[in-house]
């Protein structure tokens, strides 16, 4: 049986005269990793900081693990990276990291081994006796990153968690993020949808302040439904037309100009081989690109839904 | 929220004065502080207190404070020690105001306190923080009070025993008078986001109050009193007397103050975005 780890009903935030945040209602279930996105000023921090209880809401009610953001209850069950949270200035970052595992109810001990284990774990264990200001953004973001698996938190809220890393240290990043979905459920608030595409299975989209959508990853990219093509260059305006031939093809979208993005939905009831139909149209047509993909890119379906 | 463990406060204000030694605001405050007294201890170690025992020295603490404030200084007790009580007690604002800024004021704008909320309490880190700076000032009160004391006995040539009463209480009321201080600072800096800001914040509230009571008690003293008590200072005179039972007095004044500047900093801390 499911159980529901975040809820919020009516959720509003006003800044002065600003509504940032208007009315949002969700549920967000246990052992679900869960994207949060949306365009710039669409809300998305400040419904994740509210979620943490960094920020107190104007109008409606939030309940993480069944109790208030704030509830002592729920205290070191759910841990959070925030974006813009800056560690203390002249202290070493693995007695940061103690401190605050012990601030987590561990002895000094624990807490010490705790945080050699999590700076291992974030590949970041030789820069333990630096002060912050001596590491690189990337360096710092893991440390940060590995503040947020300090413990065995129930609930994990990351904003941001690859932002400013490079691809190797992105991958090692998204597959310790993997591998504690195993264990716990994972909030995602990101810029980068294919992170979200790689590594959540729900999505919650945001737009002007409002709950845009809230659904499978699956269901939003349309897996089983839709091929998308990264051409050689922009496709022709009646780049359509050659798909004409194939009724199984419902419709045929293009990118912006600059894209080369060709994406050609279909109804594969229809005609099962309706995938190599188009592959086979497009190397007739002298279309030539690049990747193919299974379904929509995260990053089209949500610009589509969000621009 | 609300819940207040003391483990937790316990590991909150180790931390906190760990860091405090190790800050550079902790740092430039004990640097400041030692220069300041060593200063002081320099011209006092010459025996410069000793003639404030004389009638003409007492005429002129009477004239600038009280003349039974004078007569409890510096009759039958070590002017060195009493001298230094007096100093200490006259700038108990400015040292107190500037240590104890940053409670909470710069983790509420480097947003540090992010990574403390997921793990503890706000009224934890609120009380911790009051504690923290406590003891730190608690700490530098009572490293120059011995150090005074032993100046006492070697300048004032009186015996260590004899002074030790005397250290003692001077000790204690000096933190004792710092304590509302430090709450007030608890208020200022829970609505500010830098302990610079909250620094001048407080001073400026001080101050303020300072120049209004004396404006409005030329002609209006009891209002100017009533005034008064609306910054820490209000246990001045009781302090200066140096006398057991001052303390006792002052110690029962003293918790209001805390309470007062405790609760409305609390109220908005608990309130406040982070």
């Amino acid at each position: 049986m499911s159980q529901t780890v975040i809820s919020t009903s009516n959720l509003a935030k006003n800044f002065g005269a600003n509504q940032a945040l208007k009315s949002v209602s969700l549920t967000v279930e246990k052992g679900t990793t869960t994207g949060l996105v949306g365009p710039n000023g669409a809300g998305k921090t400040t419904l994740f900081s509210l979620l943490c209880g960094f920020l107190k809401p104007t109008n409606g009610d939030i309940k993480v693990l069944g109790h208030n953001p704030d509830s002592p209850v729920i205290r070191s069950q759910v841990a959070i990276l925030p974006q813009d949270a800056a560690l203390l200035k002249s202290l070493p970052v693995i007695k940061q990291l103690s401190m605050l595992a012990e601030l987590q109810g561990m002895s000094q001990s624990a807490a010490r081994s705790e945080a050699v284990r999590v700076l291992k774990a974030v590949n970041l264990l030789d820069a333990g006796n630096q002060i912050p200001e001596r590491l690189s953004h990337g360096m710092l973001k893991r440390v940060l990153i590995a503040q947020a698996f300090l413990g065995s938190p129930e609930l994990i809220m990351l904003d941001e968690p690859t932002a400013g890393l490079d691809p190797n240290t992105s991958d090692a990043i998204k597959a310790l993020i993997r591998k504690m979905s195993a264990s716990c459920t994972i909030i995602i608030s990101s810029h980068n949808l294919a992170v979200i595409e790689d590594l959540c299975q729900q999505i919650i989209i945001l737009k002007k302040g409002e709950l845009y959508a809230h659904q499978a990853v699956a269901e939003l990219t349309g897996r089983t439904k839709a091929l998308t093509f990264k051409l050689e260059a922009d496709p022709t305006d009646n780049i359509a037309d050659i798909f004409k031939s194939i009724s199984a093809v419902t419709a045929v979208k293009t990118g912006q100009p600059g894209q080369h993005r060709l994406v050609v939905y279909f109804n594969e009831q229809q005609d099962p081989m309706v995938e190599v139909e188009i592959i086979k149209c497009l190397a007739m047509a002298g279309v030539q690109y690049r990747e193919m993909v299974r379904g929509e890119r995260l990053q089209d379906s949500v610009a589509d839904r969000t621009l | 929220m609300t819940a207040l463990r003391l483990a937790t406060v316990k590991v909150l204000v180790r931390h906190d004065v760990y860091y405090a030694l190790r800050s550079t605001r902790g740092l430039l405050f004990l640097v400041f502080f030692a220069v300041f007294w060593l200063w002081l201890f320099s011209k006092l170690a010459g025996g410069g207190a000793q003639w404030l025992a004389n009638p003409e020295g007492s005429f002129i603490i009477g004239w600038l404070f009280d003349p039974q404030i004078a007569k409890s200084l510096f009759v039958n007790r070590s002017a060195t020690l009493s001298a230094f009580f007096l100093l200490a007690v006259s700038t108990v604002p400015m040292f107190v105001l500037f240590a104890a800024s940053d409670q909470t004021a710069n983790d509420i704008g480097s947003k540090y306190l992010r990574f403390l909320t997921p793990r503890c309490n706000r009224i934890e880190i609120y009380v911790a923080r009051f504690i923290g700076a406590t003891v730190l000032v608690a700490g530098a009160y009572i490293a120059i009070t011995l150090i005074a004391t032993l100046m006492a006995v070697w300048v004032d040539q009186v015996s260590f025993v004899a002074v030790l009463a005397d250290a003692l209480l001077v000790m204690l009321s000096l933190i004792v008078y710092a304590l509302p201080f430090i709450a007030l600072m608890s208020l200022c800096s829970v609505v500010v986001g830098s302990a610079g800001l909250s620094a001048l914040v407080g001073i400026s509230v001080y101050v303020v109050v300072l120049v209004v009571v004396a404006v409005v008690g030329i002609n209006l003293p009891t209002v100017a009193d009533t005034v008064a008590y609306l910054i820490p200072n209000a246990t001045k005179p009781l302090v200066l007397r140096l006398q057991w039972s001052s303390l006792i007095q002052t110690l029962m004044i003293v918790p209001v103050y805390i309470l007062v500047y405790g609760l409305i900093g609390w109220r908005i801390f608990a309130r406040r975005d982070i």
